[in-house]
């Protein structure tokens, strides 16, 4: 092992071995960190893009812009740029992490799977406009014409004479300002890096241990906070003594900032052992009497009373006519806790009239002004460099670590890292919001006649990670979407909200509210489906018009007829979409799950997933992230229950909020389509498909209806 | 003063006996590739080797561990690790990667002690690695054929 970075650490050991711990902070700055402080390669003849740095060597670096919290788009998005660069992928040298820059790289708030999306326009047209800039500069040499040179494969052909330059060799000689006018791009039938299952350009840096996260970044003089927390949503610092948090050896200083107390010293466990010490009186405030189950209690009630329609068609009186027949069915979910593996954390170095914050963020532009706003800097003085980040499942989308360390590190001319513990982390999150539902549905000549969704949840509003939507009624569509749109044809259809405000922070977490509405929706079909005797993807092909999704259905009822079940074995379906009014956001999906039953319990065995995602990028990186939904929907449904009593999150850690582990590992049999339409990401797009499906297999299995979350296994007799 | 064997090198450190190995590498040694998940021994990214075992950094204290071998990934070059190591890259094994190291130094410690596990027994030994990304089933893959490939290259 010859790595460069293993050696120098070696290096390092033996260079400070002999001296005491504490002599050692900083020495590592210059050889951990060099590449991240000086992201700007200004190696010469180096041809600076937005998105790029095309070396004269001819290899290229990438810039990645989007968080890339596992999903893949530090490959991925390479694929769409060097797709229409035409270049070679032998070429790609590295992938950098990127830092917050609108004017540079455009939308980079990294939510909603929406990468593959915004890059099929933007990296794409990145990457043609380098093309033809590389083309330009080679007919400069050749003193040819635009149709007298093509390129292939990094490199620029002379078509008259068979010369070629490689872009490396026009590295010094190409223009870097990017023509304004869109581009033609590259028809899918000439395609040779999208459709690829390139390996994860991250690989060797991950299984090494070498790939930077937030929480491993290392600079001059780093010192660690921690913040004790008021343990009550909504509560404040009344008065603290430090008199024995002091003591500790290492404590810099411990102040109050508007989270709760902060404690910076020169190690995690000496910050952590004082936090412990602190002697805090706590204004609790009055939500400190407030419990989940009398949460859920209440919003179940609030089902009765009509709520505030934000969606209507046709006329929702029609329920109540005396059709066929009526069936209404409740739902509930818990509050659900993201537990990313690698805890919340930001690294602050507030300069004189500027800053630099490392951070794992999936929202770095937001990152950026909430940080200028609390350092009372210009955003532009605020740079925000994007770490890997261990997990992020929309809770990094918040800005609210960020905001904290920014409070820290005014008080110090050196830089800190702010770190959660665990129990900092599961015990302050933006939780997915608990909520009640309640779904009614009136048929007529099997098919659906009319349809009434009802939602009773927290305002997500005051919390929503876009500071453009927060505080705004647009900002609480998290918290309902889903039930407010459905592909399947129904004449009469309602949907009413109930939308409570409260000190207790809830968001996004893969899935957002689809992943509970999707779930009494798709759970309603198939009650449906079985009252009228009819096949549970038969009933859905019934009522669906859309192209996309008919194929997506029939291509999974296909591979269901060849599938025979064990006497132990039964199986459960489900459909998922989303589809914009307009542009060209939309997804179709179709699971079905089969779970055994063994000695003591159900277990989710094997999914089979149809879908119509758009054009695939990259086969194997989807495989995984399909592989990886459906273990996260088993930890949701089997593992995790976030409970609130006196105001406090009852949970702290894995051992008493349960995640899968490697025995509850799922098979995934994927069928993708060969679609060429606008591509949308997949990441968090099955959780409302995925959990039905499983929800609906336990049916068949117990002939009860799942319809509250974790399940409950002793009432299904397992 | 704790005198430890870190990596092949003597460390003497003054750091509080309590102290957790993991933040002796991590906060002073600089050596991150260990990393923090859980501060309970709960979810195993924090796993290095304690003469040769797969231990919790995150709750052994520095203190119990004078004149033992520590070992991290950073140092870990053994011909089974590097096996491990490229079949984790042959099955595109890492998403976030945040708990792939503490998952491979798990894996070189169970092929260690068994060399042709079964299913089930790399499903014991690896149940106290969590993963959130959801790469368990290549990660088994990626173990049972890396104990194939020894198998072969053995005969």
């Amino acid at each position: 092992m010859s790595h460069p970075h293993l050696q120098s650490r070696r290096l390092f050991l033996k260079l400070t071995a002999t001296t005491s711990g504490l002599l050692f902070s900083g020495l590592a700055f210059t050889a951990e960190n060099s590449a991240i402080v000086n992201r700007q390669n200004d190696e010469e003849n180096a041809a600076q893009f937005p998105l790029l740095i095309l070396h004269a060597d001819n290899s290229i670096t990438v810039i990645n812009t989007r968080a890339e919290m596992g999903q893949g788009v530090s490959t991925s998005l390479t694929q769409l740029l060097f797709e229409d660069l035409d270049a070679d992928w032998q070429q790609l040298k590295t992938v950098e992490q990127g830092w917050a820059d609108d004017t540079r790289f455009g939308h980079q708030n990294t939510i909603g799977a929406i990468s593959s999306l915004i890059a099929w326009n933007f990296h794409r047209q990145v990457g043609a406009k380098i093309n033809l800039l590389l083309r330009e500069a080679a007919c400069k040499v050749w003193k040819l014409s635009l149709s007298e040179v093509k390129t292939n494969q990094g490199v620029v052909t002379n078509l008259k004479t068979g010369q070629y330059l490689t872009y490396g060799q026009l590295s010094k000689l190409v223009q870097t300002d990017l023509p304004k006018d869109k581009l033609a791009l590259k028809q899918p039938a000439s395609f040779s890096v999208i459709g690829q299952s390139k390996p994860r350009v991250d690989l060797l840096e991950k299984v090494n241990g070498t790939a930077m996260f937030g929480l491993d970044v290392n600079l001059p003089q780093l010192k660690v906070a921690v913040v004790a927390r008021c343990p009550v949503f909504g509560g404040k610092v009344q008065s603290f003594d430090a008199t024995e948090a002091a003591k500790i050896k290492g404590v810099q200083q411990i102040f109050a900032v508007p989270s709760g107390v902060a404690v910076v010293a020169d190690n995690y466990w000496q910050a952590i052992s004082a936090r412990k010490l602190l002697q805090i009186t706590w204004q609790e405030g009055d939500f400190a009497t407030v419990s989940s189950n009398e949460v859920l209690a209440e919003f179940k009630q609030l089902l009765d009373a009509p709520g505030k329609v934000v969606k209507e068609q046709g006329d929702i009186a029609l329920l109540d006519e005396k059709k066929e027949r009526i069936l209404t069915r409740d739902f509930e979910f818990p509050l659900v806790a993201h537990m990313t593996m690698e805890p919340m954390n930001c690294t602050v170095w507030l300069k004189a009239g500027s800053c630099e914050i490392w951070a794992p963020t999936q929202n770095s532009q937001d990152a950026q002004s909430s940080a200028a706003k609390v350092l009372s800097l210009a955003k532009e003085k605020v740079r925000v460099n994007m770490t890997y980040m261990g997990g992020g499942f929309g809770r990094r989308a918040q800005d609210d670590f960020i905001v904290e360390a920014c409070y820290i590190a005014k008080k110090f001319a050196h830089p800190i890292k702010l770190v959660w513990s665990r129990e900092d982390d599961i015990q302050h999150d933006f939780y997915r919001p608990l909520n009640a539902q309640r779904i009614s549905v009136r048929l007529d000549n099997n098919k659906i006649y009319a349809w009434q969704h009802k939602v009773a949840t927290y305002s997500t509003s005051p919390y929503h990670f876009s500071l453009r939507d927060r505080g705004t009624p647009s900002g609480d569509w998290v918290a309902y979407g889903g039930a407010d749109s459905s592909l399947y044809q129904i004449e009469n259809f309602q949907t009413q909200v109930h939308l409570q405000e409260s000190p207790l922070t809830v968001g996004i977490l893969r899935g957002i509210s689809h992943g509970y509405t999707h779930f009494a929706i798709e759970s309603v079909i198939d009650e449906l489906a079985e009252q009228v005797a009819a096949d549970a993807i038969d009933f859905r092909l019934a009522q669906i018009t859309e192209t996309r999704a008919i194929k997506v259905l029939q291509r999974l009822q296909t591979r269901l007829a060849n599938v025979v079940l064990q006497d132990n074995e039964s199986l459960g379906v489900a459909f998922g979409h989303e589809k914009a009014p307009s542009g060209p956001y939309q997804y179709y999906n179709a699971v079905a799950a089969i779970i055994e039953r063994t000695a003591e319990r159900y277990r989710v065995k094997r999914l089979i997933v149809s879908l119509d995602h758009g054009q695939v990028i990259n086969p194997d990186g989807l495989l995984a992230q399909v592989q990886g939904s459906a273990v996260f929907a088993v930890s949701m449904m089997f593992g995790q229950a976030i409970t609130l009593k006196n105001g406090r999150i009852e949970q702290s850690n894995f051992h008493d909020s349960p995640v899968a582990r490697i025995a509850q590992s799922v098979e995934v049999d994927l069928l993708t389509s060969d679609s060429t339409e606008w591509p949308m990401g997949v990441g968090e797009k099955l959780q409302g498909t995925i959990q039905p499906a499983i929800a609906n297999a336990l049916y068949r299995a117990t002939g009860q209806r799942i319809t509250s979350l974790p399940v409950d296994f002793s009432s299904l007799g397992a | 003063m704790t005198k430890l064997n870190i990596n092949g090198n003597d460390i003497h450190t003054e750091l509080s006996a309590d102290t957790p190995l993991l933040w002796l590498l991590r906060d002073e040694l600089k050596l991150t590739a260990t990393k923090f998940g859980c501060g309970l021994g709960q979810c195993g990214a924090c796993t290095v080797h304690v003469n040769g075992q797969a231990v919790r950094s995150c709750i052994t204290p520095i203190a119990s561990l004078s004149g033992q071998t520590i070992e991290t990934m950073e140092h870990v070059n053994t011909e089974l690790m590097t096996a491990l190591k490229r079949q984790w890259q042959v099955h595109n094994v890492p998403q976030c990667g945040y708990c792939q190291v503490g998952q491979l130094m798990t894996a070189s410690s169970l092929l260690n002690q068994n060399q042709q596990p079964s299913i089930h027994e790399i499903e014991q030994a690896m149940s106290g690695n969590i993963c959130r990304c959801g790469t368990y089933g290549r990660i088994k893959t990626a173990i049972l054929q890396t104990a194939e490939q020894l198998a072969t290259e053995i005969k």
